[in-house]
């Protein structure tokens, strides 16, 4: 018996087609670090060596460090947000018998459709004149000016990005629900645990691998948006939504100033790369405990 | 686990309650919007009785008929075909290429085979103009630009870790000894792969093949970006309604509608799926 598993060529050979295209992303990128190191415009596409000059303009310029901020609390914003309400639902849904499957069929719905679309749905809806969120919440006292506002549009995109995505919490901690194991409940109630403790010292725990795979992929998520802005305010009002992703696409295109751009993105890579390492080392460790 | 008191119960009613409304209000909206003619629409307050009309429907599937509102052409049998074109081919190079290094990637010890698992994943979650921009300028010297084959090239990018981990998680699964037992009767690598191994895993495959299909399909920034006038996808052309001047909104809820309606009918039938492969294999 031949014992394929051990031989490298095999291994590779399988692998091969696979390496192709991560090589062709890794040149995109490795041309994206090269572009950004030149002065590469639209109008001017000629690859003149510009040195660091782009990175120094990136650290000094105050709108990138606004477009950072403004990621950034849209970031803890909606992970929170989404991590609380999505552990609610799946509180909620769990151990309910009958009707689990239909309304979870529900729940998940908005995850589903393209966040273009979401967006474009939910901006009519928040159309500050004539618009039905207005018109539903009045007697709620609530008259906003939602995405037209400087201060309210940030918050008015959070608020889509949590309707598309606490799904995503919730079917995740709800297949922990359900992983979770009956002896320590038991336990604690011999202990003569109330509810508010048992969550506290039982539940969460449990619960911990599945809350880092949650908030992984939310936090780089968050970290990355930018169809539900483009969408809705593409930036606006003002640079009230410009988040990172936005200010890139704004630069290479409206601004005309691609290798900019790209160093902008090359940034944000790093960044985002180096969260995503620590992220998966943590769920490695779960699952080796 | 506890007795439920009365108050518990009444609490995960409302917010269940709450939660099936919130879920479902803008779906209904927008569903009633692509039935109502342009004055219903903007009509304030807004209705919510009103007579319905397929002429939204009919504007945008058979653009020719009414041509009333023929001064915007409209663009969606033409996007569809392209999205269709686009996602299925990305989600088809995906599971040639992904197939065989998943397998590698579970069964097989090699030097570098965690870096490549953890490289897949890492440009999945770049973000995604790090990868186009570039994209962008080297398509133009390869012509390569609004094609259909840059785009799935491109969409590689979304599809291919998802195919690959995911299917890490299933190969998991397969027993080593069935796999031993067809090396023994002679039957090589790639033969036991496709007659031993895919067999078993076909249901998780065919789930891969239908969620990657999904997140291809609800791309937006790679054709942005990577896309022209030939090669516009449904996300696209439902942002072109927008444009400026006034905004044709029954047409546009009616592509919308149209766009959504087979994702939201899959996700039934996906959804024991779901938590396993949204989580690309993390949560069984």
């Amino acid at each position: 018996m031949r014992r394929y598993n051990d031989a490298y060529a095999y291994a590779y050979a399988l692998t091969a087609p696979t390496l192709i295209i991560l090589v062709v992303f890794m040149m995109a990128f490795l041309f994206a670090v090269y572009m950004s190191l030149t002065h590469y415009t639209l109008l001017n596409q000629v690859l003149s060596f510009d040195g660091l000059a782009h990175y120094n303009q990136v650290m000094h310029s105050p709108e990138f460090w606004e477009s950072a901020w403004i990621t950034i609390k849209y970031t803890v914003v909606t992970v929170t947000v989404q991590l609380v309400l999505g552990f609610a639902i799946a509180l909620a849904l769990h151990e309910l018998t009958t009707e689990h499957r239909i309304l979870q069929a529900i729940v998940i719905l908005p995850l589903m459709i393209p966040p273009v679309m979401s967006s474009i749905i939910w901006q009519v809806m928040m159309n500050p004149s004539g618009g039905i969120l207005n018109y539903v919440l009045q007697p709620l006292g609530v008259n906003s000016q939602w995405l037209a506002s400087s201060s309210t549009a940030i918050w008015s995109i959070a608020l889509i990005d949590v309707w598309i995505y606490t799904p995503f919490v919730t079917l995740i901690l709800l297949a922990g629900l359900k992983a979770l194991p009956v002896e320590p409940y038991e336990a604690s109630l011999v202990d003569g645990a109330n509810v508010v403790q048992q969550f506290r010292w039982v539940t969460l725990p449990y619960l911990r691998p599945y809350i880092i795979i949650a908030a992984t992929f939310r936090i780089i998520g968050s970290l990355n948006v930018f169809d539900e802005v483009y969408a809705t305010t593409a930036g606006g009002p003002g640079v009230s939504t410009t988040t990172l992703s936005v200010e890139i696409y704004k630069m290479g295109f409206q601004g005309n100033l691609l290798s900019y751009a790209v160093a902008i993105a090359v940034v944000l890579f790093i960044v985002v790369l180096v969260i995503t390492q620590y992220l998966l080392r943590l769920w490695k460790e779960e699952e080796e405990h | 686990m506890v007795r439920q008191s009365k108050y518990v119960r009444l609490v995960r009613y409302i917010v269940l309650l709450f939660t099936v409304i919130f879920s479902l209000f803008p779906i209904i909206w927008i569903l009633m919007m692509s039935f109502q003619n342009q004055k219903d629409i903007i009509s304030v307050p807004p209705k919510l009785l009103f007579i319905p009309t397929l002429t939204n429907y009919v504007d945008i599937l058979m653009p020719q008929v009414f041509n009333a509102v023929a001064q915007a052409s409209f663009p969606f049998v033409r996007a569809l075909i392209n999205t269709i074109i686009i996602a299925f081919g990305s989600v088809l190079i995906s599971l040639f290429l992904g197939i065989p290094a998943a397998y590698a990637l579970t069964r097989m010890k090699f030097p570098g085979k965690e870096n490549i698992a953890f490289t897949l994943i890492s440009f999945y979650f770049a973000p995604i103009f790090a990868i186009a921009l570039p994209l962008y300028i080297i398509f133009q010297w390869l012509h390569l630009y609004d094609t259909y084959i840059g785009l799935m090239i491109a969409y590689q990018v979304i599809t291919l870790p998802l195919i690959v981990w995911l299917l890490r998680s299933y190969f998991r699964e397969v027993p080593r000894e069935i796999e031993e037992a067809s090396w023994v009767d002679g039957a090589g690598l790639l033969r036991t792969l496709v007659k031993v191994d895919l067999p078993i895993l076909w249901p998780g495959l065919a789930a891969s093949a239908v969620l990657a299909l999904l997140f291809a399909w609800n791309n937006f920034a790679i054709g942005l970006i990577l896309s022209g006038p030939n090669t516009e996808t449904l996300t696209m052309s439902t942002l072109s309604y927008m444009g400026y001047g006034q905004v044709l909104w029954g047409p546009l809820a009616a592509s919308m509608v149209l766009s959504m309606a087979p994702e939201l009918i899959i996700s039934v039938w996906l959804q024991r799926f779901l938590i396993r492969g949204l989580s690309f294999g993390a949560v069984k």
